[in-house]
């Protein structure tokens, strides 16, 4: 049995799928796929509960829970990418041009794309196998 | 989410938006508005193809990903297990 815990670094990454997107294609007007992309930074830290049972002198399964407590931060600068285009916007005034002015630091209900927009907080439970040599 | 887009006078920039998400609404027209329209030389581009596209849906999701590294100190108890040996012989 196993108790711990310890600090922990976290980056988050936001991604927004756009699917029919309308943009300008040219001199007309087309759909596209985009996907824009945010990351933060978090610190956080780490509880762990484990088991561990040697089913032979060697070899042992483990099972434990863990949780993460991550507060995020704003530290790393605001900026976004889209995995579609390679566009990089590294200011939050910036806009997607040739999609109408789509803004990639903004949800579509309005809400801003902060760091603390979702919660990133979580429990994990893990199981796993251990072979000593 | 669903808008309507309408872009058939390039000349009076009357794109119209309805029922169109937020984030479009609020889109600076300085951005797009004539950058297709109008050659390098400010003369409006004649004969632009009309596009009306009306209703169309935009599949949206918002997903979150999170790389962690947690170096973790432990306190372990090692069970009964081991205290059956008592220097190199069964114990009971």
């Amino acid at each position: 049995m196993s108790i711990g815990g310890g600090p922990s670094v976290s980056i988050i990454n936001y991604v927004q799928h756009y699917d029919q997107i309308l943009v300008f294609v040219n001199d007309g007007v087309g759909f596209q796929r985009r996907v824009y992309e945010n990351n933060f930074l978090g610190f956080g830290l780490k509880l762990d509960v484990g088991a561990e049972y040697f089913v032979l002198p060697r070899f042992s399964l483990n099972a434990g829970l863990a949780y993460h407590l991550i507060f995020m931060t704003n530290l790393l600068e605001v900026d976004a990418s889209c995995k579609t285009t390679g566009d990089y916007y590294y200011s939050e005034s910036l806009r997607a041009v040739d999609a109408f002015g789509l803004n990639p630091f903004q949800l579509p209900d309005g809400r801003d794309l902060t760091y603390d927009l979702l919660s990133a907080n979580y429990l994990k439970l893990y199981f796993g196998a251990t072979f000593y040599y | 989410m669903s808008f309507s887009l309408k872009t058939n006078d390039p000349v009076k920039d009357d794109r119209t938006y309805s029922g169109m998400q937020q984030n479009l609404e609020n889109y600076d027209p300085g951005y797009a508005s004539g950058l297709p329209f109008y050659q390098n030389n400010g003369v409006p581009i004649t004969g632009y193809p009309i596009a009306t596209i009306t209703d169309q849906e935009i599949d949206y999701f918002l997903s979150q990903q999170i790389y962690t590294i947690a170096p973790t100190i432990a306190f372990v108890w090692q069970g009964p297990g081991v205290q059956r040996v008592d220097r190199g012989r069964a114990v009971g």
